[in-house]
């Protein structure tokens, strides 16, 4: 990332944060004359820019890496979890995460798991809550898990 | 609620983490919201004090090298309670901090704490030191991002007597057990790091890390944190609130967090 926000001309003045190197800051003016710190979050291959002329920055930082055409816009996805728009009470739109893909995915492996076992169950699409009210994990007193199953099924 | 269990699981712990698969398998529709609107928060749940009597002039310390604070300030609030005892084995008590970015939820804490308290007093109190910590480090972290922060943080505890203990400079401790929490929280209030007020355990958004709670209560608690998504809406993928809530819950929304 220093070779594109480090000192030279081209570095467009952002700098690393202290509390977090992976976010980097600068100074930046709103149409509306009010200042605020554009943002630039990176995280391996993934770039999030917080700014109100972000596509100019991506620009910018093509003329150092290589984007994927493609991949230049309004986030979909931000580590892992899912980015959308989304209508608050208040009516007002705004960005929210969402763990739709993330879900899917965890409860994807739980099920294969589950079908390679030796009873081959199924998860029971019947769970009105995670827990019931009256469980207590620590007064079950059944096998302990250890030697069952697959080796590192349960690791 | 399951993590202690992960060194050596039996049988019925990981049928219960298939029961939390099978919910979560129909129920991947929640959302959270970035909601930046400043919340409409209750001034009568807090007194104004004035501590300068009893411990002088304390200010909060200020990270040094911090950036000059740009753009819109930040309101912290947070929930904090604790599950006092709740462990019918150990007696361990069970701590949660919910804290939010103006509207927003940035920070779940969720931990069956190493210690034993004697009194639900003590145990929310020690949620409530783990809450004046992790503000702090947030306020600390929003400084060197160059966030300004509006006032001090609102906390919000269920329990009457940490409440008194921590807005009151007069009130003293009885507990000597509890003398480190007492003397760590009252100096944040007293910096005005954070103010302490008081809410009702029904409405008290930490409960749902606390405690496996009743599905309606659960559901109105989730009601004022998650939205659910519905449909599209200007070409995005668009949610709205959940359509679950009751009176009290509106009542709430139109409160504390609107």
């Amino acid at each position: 990332m220093e070779e594109y926000a480090g000192t030279d001309d081209r570095g467009d003045g952002f700098t690393s944060t202290v509390v977090d190197p992976n976010v980097w800051r600068r100074r930046a003016v709103k149409p509306s004359g009010k200042e605020y710190y554009a943002l630039l979050l990176v995280f391996v291959g993934d770039i999030l820019i917080i700014s109100h002329e972000a596509l100019k920055l991506f620009d910018a930082l093509k003329q150092v890496y290589t984007l994927k055409p493609e991949s230049v816009g309004p986030p979909l996805m931000y580590l892992g979890a899912d980015v959308s728009k989304m209508q608050t009470v208040s009516g007002g739109v705004c960005w929210g995460m969402l763990s739709i893909t993330y879900v899917k995915l965890a409860v994807g492996i739980v099920r294969d798991l589950l079908r390679h076992d030796e009873e081959g169950e199924d998860l029971k699409a019947t769970a009105k809550q995670p827990l019931p009210t009256s469980y207590k994990p620590e007064t079950n007193v059944s096998q302990e898990l250890n030697g069952m199953g697959s080796p590192g099924i349960y690791s | 609620m399951m993590a202690p269990y992960s060194a050596s699981p039996r049988v019925g712990h990981i049928e219960a983490l298939y029961n939390i698969f099978s919910y979560l398998m129909i129920h991947d529709k929640s959302a959270l919201a970035f909601d930046a609107t400043k919340p409409n928060i209750d001034e009568s749940a807090f007194q104004e004090v004035d501590w300068k009597d009893f411990y002088g002039e304390v200010e909060e310390e200020l990270p040094p090298k911090m950036p000059e604070p740009l753009g819109r300030p930040v309101t912290i609030s947070c929930f904090v309670n604790a599950n006092h005892a709740g462990n019918v084995v150990t007696r361990l008590l069970h701590s949660g901090v919910l804290i939010f970015l103006m509207n927003t939820p940035i920070i779940w804490f969720s931990k069956q704490q190493n210690t034993v308290e004697s009194s639900s007093f003590g145990s929310e109190f020690v949620a409530a030191r783990i809450a004046r910590d992790l503000i702090v480090s947030l306020r600390i972290k929003l400084r060197m991002f160059g966030c300004p922060i509006d006032g001090t943080a609102n906390v919000f505890c269920d329990n009457q007597g940490v409440v008194k203990n921590v807005s009151l400079p007069e009130s003293t401790l009885s507990k000597k057990q509890n003398a480190i929490n007492y003397y760590v929280v009252r100096e944040a209030a007293e910096a005005e790091i954070l103010r302490f007020g008081k809410e009702d355990g029904e409405t008290n958004l930490a409960d749902l890390l606390t405690k496996i709670l009743p599905v309606p209560w659960r559901k109105l608690l989730l009601g004022s944190i998650l939205y659910r998504r519905m449909k599209k809406f200007l070409g995005v993928c668009c949610v709205e609130c959940q359509g679950f809530h009751s009176p009290k819950a509106d009542m709430y929304l139109s409160g504390r967090l609107e």
